[in-house]
């Protein structure tokens, strides 16, 4: 009886639910009837048991079949999409970790008297970069299950109340939303909100200093400064994932969906705009005020930084704009069809 | 040597059909498993006797689907089900509830319907 007993601890140790004391006991009476019948009126042996458990078949296909309700964080019309993101961000968050610990190493003095122990450390570090970034993703994933993908029984065609007439109109070519590209969007967004919000003081220029001691760094943007325009990106970026959440469910461009989305691209620029007029929001300025030493040392990050930030500036606006008369061009469109 | 190629290529085309066929089949029986199920619980059975009763009927249920059937129709309130105890051991009894009964009679309406409009789609075919 050792097998039967070890067979259904296996087989209810793999269902989840309340009835598992009840499928346990149940599963014993069934076996036992078919060990009956098996070995009819002699004792059964260890290979009797054995034999009749392979044929009822392995715990994990029987307890499958009892779990009735498949209920699951990533369903299956999400589930490639989620595991390639998990595969590239398996690849891509290692390899992004290693290269910016190599550059701090290469900034600190300290660090490089224990370069093995930093390498070492490179390890334990990215396994925890890991499973906070497959966790996110996850969760991510796990709302947009929840709240944005549409369920097989809102299709149901048991209510027959629907009216073929309230349908609403074939969504045209322009008004299609790629919902792949709307969930990357969001996984975007997040990263972003993520860097902004915790990760601000270190978006900067990193260059070599040529004088021996590896690599500098000052950080773009004045910390004071930017404090003050983080909660007003974050509320534009929430609002566009509040957007790619509506328009995966909604699979359409609607008027509702462009107004809104203009609505925050001009946020944006608005935003955008008050950042640079604003005094000291680049930082170079304010380093150089508290140490005027540093002025020949950090001369080739203020010279690449010169150079590329008023074309910077200009590759940042013009997308911009240019997507704003694209979304109006689109509701104008969608009025015109109306 | 082409020969064997052709007789390889025919195995493998024939293994394929007798896939999709098997496939049909298990769609086809899957269907009316319920009905076959709720049919034979007017009276009650506990999961080994009535799979032996629908075996001897002629329809052999694979024993891993049948039982969790048996609770899935339990939980739509199609059957109750009580523990009795039988010969020195407890058994589930299962049988057909007020609400099993009335659906019953309307799969089984609904069954001769098909029955006689397969029934008339096969005919014209073989016609």
């Amino acid at each position: 009886m050792n097998l039967l007993d070890r067979y259904i601890s296996a087989v209810g140790s793999k269902i989840w639910g309340k009835n598992r004391k009840d499928i346990e006991s149940e599963l014993r009476s069934i076996l036992l009837d078919a060990l009956d019948e098996k070995t009819e009126s002699r004792e059964a042996t260890e290979e009797d048991v054995a034999e009749l458990l392979r044929d009822f078949g392995h715990p994990s296909e029987v307890a499958g079949r009892y779990n009735l309700d498949k209920k699951y964080i990533i369903g299956p019309e999400l589930y490639d999409l989620y595991m390639l993101i998990i595969k590239i961000v398996c690849i891509a968050v290692p390899i992004g970790l290693t290269i910016g610990i190599l550059v701090d190493i290469m900034q600190s003095q300290q660090l490089i008297d224990n370069l093995f122990w930093e390498i070492f450390l490179i390890v334990p570090k990215c396994f925890s970069a890991l499973v906070s970034a497959v966790g996110l993703i996850t969760i991510i994933f796990g709302l947009i299950e929840k709240t944005a993908v549409i369920k097989q029984e809102d299709l149901s065609l048991t209510n027959k109340d629907w009216d073929p007439r309230k349908l609403p109109e074939a969504v045209r070519e322009h008004d299609e939303v790629k919902r792949y590209s709307k969930i990357i969007g969001i996984l975007w967004i997040v990263l972003v909100l993520i860097i902004l919000n915790f990760f601000s003081d270190k978006i900067g220029v990193y260059y070599g200093s040529g004088t021996g001691r590896g690599w500098s760094f000052v950080p773009i943007f004045s910390q004071g400064v930017l404090s003050k325009f983080v909660p007003l990106w974050s509320i534009s970026l929430v609002m566009k994932l509040v957007l790619n959440m509506v328009l995966i469910k909604e699979g359409r461009w609607k008027k509702k969906t462009r107004i809104y989305n203009i609505l925050i691209l001009i946020a944006d620029v608005i935003i955008f705009a008050m950042l640079i007029s604003t005094p000291d929001f680049i930082n170079i300025n304010t380093v150089f005020l508290k140490n005027p030493s540093l002025e020949q040392e950090l001369l080739p990050a203020i010279n690449i930084f010169e150079k590329f930030f008023k074309l910077g500036l200009i590759f940042i606006f013009i997308p911009m704009f240019v997507e704003i008369g694209k979304e109006i061009a689109a509701l104008i469109k969608h009025w015109r069809a109306d | 040597m082409i020969y064997s190629i052709i007789v390889i290529k025919e195995v493998i085309t024939m293994s394929g059909q007798e896939k999709v066929l098997e496939g049909l089949i298990l769609e086809l029986r899957r269907g009316t498993l319920v009905i076959s199920v709720l049919s034979q619980l007017k009276k009650p059975h506990y999961g080994y006797s009535l799979s032996n009763k629908l075996k001897e009927e002629g329809l052999n249920i694979d024993q891993n689907t049948l039982y969790p059937l048996l609770r899935r129709l339990e939980s739509q309130n199609l059957l109750d089900s009580n523990w009795v105890l039988e010969e020195s051991r407890q058994r589930r009894y299962y049988v057909l509830s007020i609400f099993g009964k009335e659906i019953l009679e309307k799969l089984t309406k609904e069954w001769n319907d098909m029955d006689s409009v397969m029934s008339r789609l096969l005919m014209e075919e073989e016609g």
